[in-house]
């Protein structure tokens, strides 16, 4: 802010911000904690160990020809995504909401930035779980790589369009702010993380299609193991779901302005 | 440059709306050194947050114009597990400035030993106060915003605040709102009083206390019946 500066673009100043907040983000997330930032990898990997041992103890095996760990990794991972994403923007709301005291800083940039940098963690952790399973189990040949990458980032598409209502509605009610986590539990019973989708009914399959993050689910289970070829993943329920989502969003955003405690929702 | 154009703002308290704001128009000039007298609790941060750009208005528009500071000394940016050499960093990559440059004027500034490198949650609310002096003076804007604060910490300090508020005030404007007639007197030659929601021109600070003292402020100020067309 030199005297003699001049004033940078409207988008280079956003690409600015939201880039700083990332950095932020990362810098600030788990401070404090000797681990820090490494909890975000390595609680997705504690996620898939104690899902695998479960699996054991139960003596349940996946009906497709694909190794158990990397079944169980290919299920939880895009759920993990989703909700880390729609959990980070919330937090990240609550971390740095005070910089919105800078106006070069919105809500929307806060949100923006934690959906963008959970894009990038869901990409690592993805990598670095697959890695840990190649070296305790066997590698796993990906049959279409770019299916898997659309899988993961459909799941965090879903997470962020979620989380930027979610986080919205919990800002305006704080009833709405308990509530959600809950009503988002069932999530993990119903999104494909133990079974494919030709196992279910196909009367619970009917009603399974509804749920966009089963999709992204099978998606990554499809690119993943070339045995299995899911006829049930179809992008078009997420794709509404998202743009829902995001229409929901910039309406209560235009129809409350600011929310209980003052915080612009811009 | 600054300007309010037809601007309105209320606060809701208990359900009923607290004028702010009422229909001001007003232009604020970059170089002016403007002081807006205002009793506590009738909207000084509300209408510093307005003229900074952190908040919208209800109604009307507010036009800003050139570099403007965010509110001068406030301390709610910086993460309490972050230590200010820390926080400093992020905040001027965030701001678009150098951050090296940042990290040591304020260490400079600032002067608060081996606490600059620790967490800010070990520092005093005296240390941050100083911390949040220093950063606001490490950027060069052409108008500074000052909702009360024009120093912090002990008295050696809030000389030292003092000596560069008035240094960089050479070549920049400022808008001061305060409650205390004196602080205004002291940095600004052109007045106002917030009351009632309108910004009152004053020939002096003296005045615009006088007008305050006179009008019975809180009770118009808070029992007002609004209606915004």
């Amino acid at each position: 802010m030199n005297a003699d500066a001049t004033l940078p673009s409207p988008a280079a100043t956003w690409l600015r911000v939201l880039f700083a907040l990332m950095l932020r983000e990362v810098r600030c997330r788990f401070a404090g904690d000797w681990l820090g930032y490494a909890w975000t990898f390595i609680l997705p990997l504690m996620w898939t160990g104690a899902l695998l041992w479960f699996f054991d103890l139960i003596g349940r095996h996946p009906r497709i020809d694909a190794p158990p760990a990397a079944f169980i990794a290919t299920g939880i991972l895009p759920y993990f995504v989703f909700r880390q994403t729609i959990t980070s923007m919330g937090a990240a709301l609550s971390r740095h909401r005070n910089l919105t005291m800078f106006a070069a800083v919105r809500m929307s940039d806060i949100l923006l930035a934690a959906a963008a940098l959970e894009v990038f963690n869901g990409l690592l952790v993805f990598a670095l779980t697959f890695t840990m399973i190649a070296l305790a189990f066997e590698p796993v040949r990906f049959a279409d790589p770019a299916q898997v990458l659309a899988g993961m980032l459909t799941a965090t598409a879903l997470g962020a369009s979620f989380g930027w209502v979610s986080t919205i509605l919990g800002e305006l009610s704080v009833t709405a702010r308990r509530l959600i986590p809950v009503l988002l539990r069932p999530l993990f019973w119903v999104s494909g993380i133990f079974f494919i989708a030709p196992e279910v009914p196909p009367i619970m399959r009917d009603i399974l299609w509804f749920n966009p993050l089963m999709h992204a689910v099978e998606r990554t289970r499809s690119g993943t193991f070339s045995s299995y070829t899911s006829s049930f993943a179809d992008p078009r329920p997420p794709f509404v779901f998202v743009l829902a989502m995001l229409i929901l969003a910039v309406l209560l955003q235009s129809a409350f302005r600011r929310s209980k405690n003052g915080l612009e929702l811009t | 440059m600054i300007t309010l154009l037809n601007v309105s703002r209320h606060h809701m308290v208990a359900n009923s709306p607290q004028v702010i704001l009422n229909s001001v128009s007003h232009q604020f000039g970059t170089s002016e050194k403007i002081g807006i007298l205002a009793l506590g609790g009738t909207g000084k941060s509300t209408l510093a947050r307005l003229l900074c750009g952190i908040e919208r208005p209800d109604s009307g528009l507010v036009e800003r114009s050139g570099l403007i500071s965010w509110p001068i000394g406030q301390t709610h940016g910086f993460h309490p597990d972050l230590s200010p050499a820390a926080n400093i960093s992020c905040l001027a990559q965030l701001l678009g400035q150098d951050p090296s440059f940042c990290v040591e004027y304020c260490r400079r500034f600032a002067d608060i030993g081996t606490f600059f490198d620790a967490p800010l949650r070990k520092a005093s609310p005296g240390i941050r106060a100083r911390l949040a002096f220093a950063f606001s003076m490490a950027f060069f804007p052409e108008t500074y915003i000052s909702d009360e604060i024009v120093g912090a910490g002990d008295h050696i300090f809030r000389d030292r605040c003092e000596a560069i508020l008035r240094e960089r005030l050479k070549s920049a404007g400022l808008i001061l709102i305060s409650r205390t007639p004196r602080t205004l007197e002291l940095f600004c030659d052109r007045f106002l009083a917030l009351h009632a929601g309108k910004l009152i021109p004053c020939d002096t600070a003296a005045e615009a206390e006088d007008i305050l003292n006179c009008t019975a402020a809180y009770g118009e100020t808070f029992g007002q019946e609004v209606s915004y067309g």
